[in-house]
């Protein structure tokens, strides 16, 4: 069974939670539900990557944090994407759009076709 | 569920103390306890759960690098080095007292140099890589050649202490590893 690896993907994790977060707000279990479900279970984001990834963007205010009403007696800590994490996620989107063009000339003929159609 | 709080304790545990940390666990654990119940209601059995759940935890040097936890200097060599001496010592000291109970109750003798002559030979032994590995056996052979051909085993047995002291002092001094 080909799996995502976590190398090729990682540059991609920030622009994934951000992209559900554009949604509206959401925790890191919801996240993580999402994402698998999305994807059809292709790709489950480790915990360890979600929680450093939701470190990464806090600090460079791509998103903020605040505690949400209790659920089973539990405070959730709750992430909203901030204006500046929407102008990152849509540069990260023309990047990958590029990334993808560049990489199926070498790898789908027709993609490779559609790329040189586009220049 | 113990065993998740038990192992998300012990993947966190080089993480400082403090209410960031104690946070980040709590949403961590949080996240896992959901999809642990989520699993059981898929129908898994509590082993699968615990072990989908365990393997979706990832890799914890992730959050230390998100995080900036210091990377912790290991000190594998001296450890090494104490955990080789205790065990030398657990052998040699027993049977240096062993030894020295005989000589006293047989002939008479109480040689009561042989412990400390003992404790120092055994702490050499395990500091192969020190300046104590060239001084102390020297030391002994001059103990054993004063005691042996001239009668001398009184007062040479000064030589050793003396010795240990002297190396100490030296390697204290040039900053070497004592």
């Amino acid at each position: 069974v080909t799996q995502i690896s976590s190398d090729v993907i990682r540059g991609y994790n920030d622009t994934i939670i951000l992209a559900l977060l554009k949604q509206g707000d959401s925790y890191g279990y919801e996240i993580s539900k999402r994402i698998e479900a999305l994807t059809k279970g292709d790709y489950i984001m480790k915990e360890t990557t979600l929680y450093s990834a939701f470190a990464r963007l806090q600090k460079k205010a791509l998103i903020s944090a605040y505690h949400g009403e209790e659920t089973n007696g539990r405070k959730r800590t709750y992430f909203n994407i901030t204006p500046a994490g929407i102008a990152y996620y849509e540069e990260k989107c023309r990047e990958w759009k590029l990334t993808q063009d560049v990489i199926n000339k070498f790898i789908d003929p027709k993609g490779a076709a559609d790329y040189e159609e586009g220049q | 569920m113990e065993i998740l709080k038990n192992y998300v304790d012990a993947m966190f545990k080089e993480f400082p103390n403090n209410t960031e940390t104690a946070e980040l666990k709590t949403r961590i654990l949080d996240s896992m306890e959901a999809k642990f119940q989520d699993l059981l209601e898929d129908g898994k059995n509590e082993s699968e759960a615990l072990g989908t759940v365990i393997a979706q935890f990832g890799d914890i040097e992730e959050l230390k690098e998100a995080y900036e936890v210091p990377v912790e200097e290991k000190e594998e060599d001296f450890e090494f080095v104490e955990e080789k001496s205790e065990r030398l010592f657990a052998v040699t000291m027993p049977l240096s007292i062993a030894a020295f109970l005989i000589i006293g109750f047989v002939w008479g003798y109480w040689f009561w140099a042989l412990i400390p002559i003992t404790a120092l030979v055994s702490v050499s032994l395990t500091q192969r890589d020190s300046i104590f590995s060239v001084t102390m056996p020297l030391a002994i052979a001059i103990f054993l050649a004063l005691g042996q051909w001239f009668g001398l085993w009184h007062p040479a047995w000064i030589i050793i202490p003396t010795t240990a002291l002297i190396t100490t002092a030296i390697s204290a001094l040039f900053g070497g590893k004592v």
